[in-house]
């Protein structure tokens, strides 16, 4: 299912003296069950065009559709609580609840906080890799990777289909990383979740179902390894 | 919930804004009180210190055995004066009843008020409280001098009645008695004695016979003679209001005191004696006025450091609004969440300080306690509003990379 599409996005910042074009005319598509990766260096704009997917912000010209729905016609807000779930570099949990009431807070969004919420919060965290003993213990107790994927359970049980990384890794030592990895890639193809992760590193951009490469707000190539498809969009 | 918690868990924050509002309530309730206070020590002054005026002829120096018309009384009515007591003298010649051509001079002094004579209580035949009720009255009763009843062989006794026969002094121009007129004859009833020296705080002379001055005041006016007052003292009503009360006595027409002047009985002045008044009062009031000087920049100050806390405060949490912001929360949630949360803290310890204020005996009127505390609670709103909008307005993407 075509679930996120770009359409000639560009976003630009204009100050009193220039404009500074950050996106320029990206086009993509990010499908429902795909692990897709967006790979690009520093100031290449991932970050910018993830916060544009999170609904965030809105494009300066172009549209983005979910499911063919444009953002604009969207309530964001409901669209960041029901569809969509971003992992951060800095796993952002909160400081002062506990693991348990971390997992558990989406529950209280979305109205699932009901009956034996425990039990799938344990479940969660036993398929993140983590045991029950972490999970009367605050974010400050954890290590990096631990606290990484405190947040994959949190965005397991906030149950959004997409899934929007922005360099999961970039804090973490390689085995850590790759266990990251491996939790989102089973979300994509075990859950069917559509898995956009904004990194620059290659070892993660050749693991991914679908490669875009961005470079200075452009999308320079995109390569679908489920088809075998490759090109270069500009 | 989560903030709930996050007050909870975060003790440390959530004390230290709590005692932040204890301290700015506080601080503004004892600011409050120690204006209160000036002003009622300002008060209490002119109780303790009470202002005190009387009649003088125009140089100041004579206050008694004067000539007073009745008219300046009743002008001197017009003004807030309080405790007034009133003189007035009077000659004589006295029978008691059966004793034909026995008759005895007599100096009568009459007042409304025993604060008049310095008498002390074992120096009258009756009560004190029953001598003031006699001179407040206008009954024709007395109290005789039991000394000099006897010297002069006046045989009498309590409840009898005396033949009067009242004299006005004449007076010569340097206000001097220089012979007598009659008055009246009347009679009036012992109603006690007096003893010892006595001696009238006001006159000069001596009394034999002490009386109301509203029966004497009767006497002559039913002779259709001029009656004078020898006397008149008082305090002004409201010493707060000293510089109207002065500019109304001003328009009253009451001739200035000039010591430059010659004596004149006849010739009435006003003269209030102000200057131990004047002098602490001058002090309390300067008091007052540095405190209501710095009242408002200290409540400026303290409003702007109040908010400042609760805007860092809230700044500090940017992190957990960008956050909730990604998990899909309105940004008014955030911000009404954040309101509530400063709000609960800031009344906490706003009310812990009153509290602690009441039970240390500081007693203020509802209508101030409520409107320090509604103040407080806006101050602390529109900083904490202001920062919850500043802080809800960043792209939370940055949380990421920045934080």
């Amino acid at each position: 299912m075509n679930r996120i599409k770009i359409e000639n996005v560009s976003y630009r910042y204009q100050s009193r003296y220039q404009t500074t074009y950050v996106l320029k005319e990206v086009n993509a598509q990010f499908h429902s069950g795909q692990f897709c990766v967006i790979e690009g260096k520093s100031g290449s704009g991932k970050t910018t065009m993830l916060s544009l997917l999170a609904g965030l912000d809105l494009p300066s010209a172009g549209t983005i559709y979910l499911d063919g729905k444009s953002y604009q016609e969207l309530d964001r807000d409901e669209l960041r609580r029901k569809h969509l779930s971003i992992i951060f570099q800095n796993y952002n949990l909160f400081p002062m609840l506990t693991v348990q009431e971390n997992i558990a807070y989406p529950f209280g969004l979305t109205g699932q906080k009901k009956g034996n919420w425990k039990e799938r919060v344990n479940e969660i965290l036993e398929g993140v890799g983590l045991d029950k003993t972490m999970l009367k213990k605050y974010p400050g107790m954890l290590s990096g990777g631990e606290q990484q994927r405190v947040a994959i359970a949190r965005t397991i049980a906030s149950g959004a289909p997409i899934i929007l990384a922005d360099e999961p890794t970039g804090n973490l030592d390689t085995a850590n990383s790759r266990r990251i990895v491996e939790n989102l890639e089973r979300l994509s193809h075990e859950d069917g979740r559509c898995v956009i992760l904004v990194t620059h590193d290659p070892d993660i951009a050749q693991r991914a179902d679908v490669l875009y490469r961005m470079n200075d707000g452009q999308m320079i190539e995109k390569q679908d390894r489920t088809c075998g498809e490759q090109s270069i969009e500009k | 919930m989560y903030r709930i918690k996050y007050m909870m868990r975060n003790k440390e924050r959530s004390l230290l804004l709590a005692f932040i509002s204890f301290i700015f309530v506080s601080f503004v309730f004892l600011y409050i009180d120690s204006i209160e206070r000036n002003y009622r020590a300002l008060e209490d002054l002119g109780k303790q210190m009470p202002v005190s005026i009387c009649l003088t002829d125009v140089s100041g120096i004579r206050q008694q055995g004067l000539r007073i018309r009745e008219e300046t009384v009743d002008r001197l009515g017009q003004l807030d004066v309080k405790d007034k007591v009133l003189t007035a003298e009077s000659y004589g010649n006295v029978s008691a009843n059966g004793q034909d051509g026995k008759k005895i001079s007599v100096f009568l002094t009459a007042s409304n008020d025993a604060s008049a004579f310095l008498l002390e209580p074992e120096s009258l035949s009756v009560g004190m409280e029953e001598f003031q009720e006699l001179l407040s009255g206008d009954d024709g009763k007395c109290l005789m001098s039991k000394e000099y009843a006897k010297e002069r062989g006046l045989d009498c006794q309590k409840g009898d009645t005396l033949e009067l026969n009242l004299y006005s002094g004449k007076y010569n121009e340097i206000g001097q008695v220089d012979g007598f007129e009659k008055v009246i004859s009347t009679q009036i009833e012992i109603g006690g004695f007096f003893q010892g020296q006595v001696y009238d705080s006001i006159a000069a002379k001596e009394p034999n016979v002490i009386c109301p001055v509203e029966w004497l005041r009767s006497q002559y006016a039913e002779a259709g003679k001029q009656f004078y007052f020898s006397s008149v003292r008082g305090t002004v009503g409201n010493p707060l209001q000293l510089n109207d009360w002065k500019a109304k006595a001003k328009k009253l027409a009451f001739a200035p005191v000039n010591s430059q002047q010659p004596e004149d009985i006849s010739r009435i002045a006003l003269s209030v004696d102000d200057r131990n008044y004047i002098q602490t009062a001058s002090k309390i009031r300067k008091n007052m006025e540095i405190l209501k000087v710095f009242m408002v920049p200290v409540f400026v100050l303290l409003v702007f450091l109040e908010a400042l806390v609760f805007f860092l405060s809230i700044h500090n949490q940017k992190r957990e609004m960008f956050l909730m912001r990604c998990l899909g929360i309105k940004r008014f949630e955030i911000i009404l969440q954040l309101l509530l949360e400063g709000s609960l803290l800031a009344t906490i310890g706003s009310v812990t300080a009153m509290v602690v204020l009441l039970c240390a005996g500081y007693g203020f009127p509802a209508g101030t306690w409520v409107k320090v505390f509604l103040s407080f609670l806006v101050v602390q709103l529109v900083g904490s509003l202001f920062s919850a909008i500043v802080s809800c307005g960043r792209n939370v993407m940055h949380i990421g990379k920045t934080y």
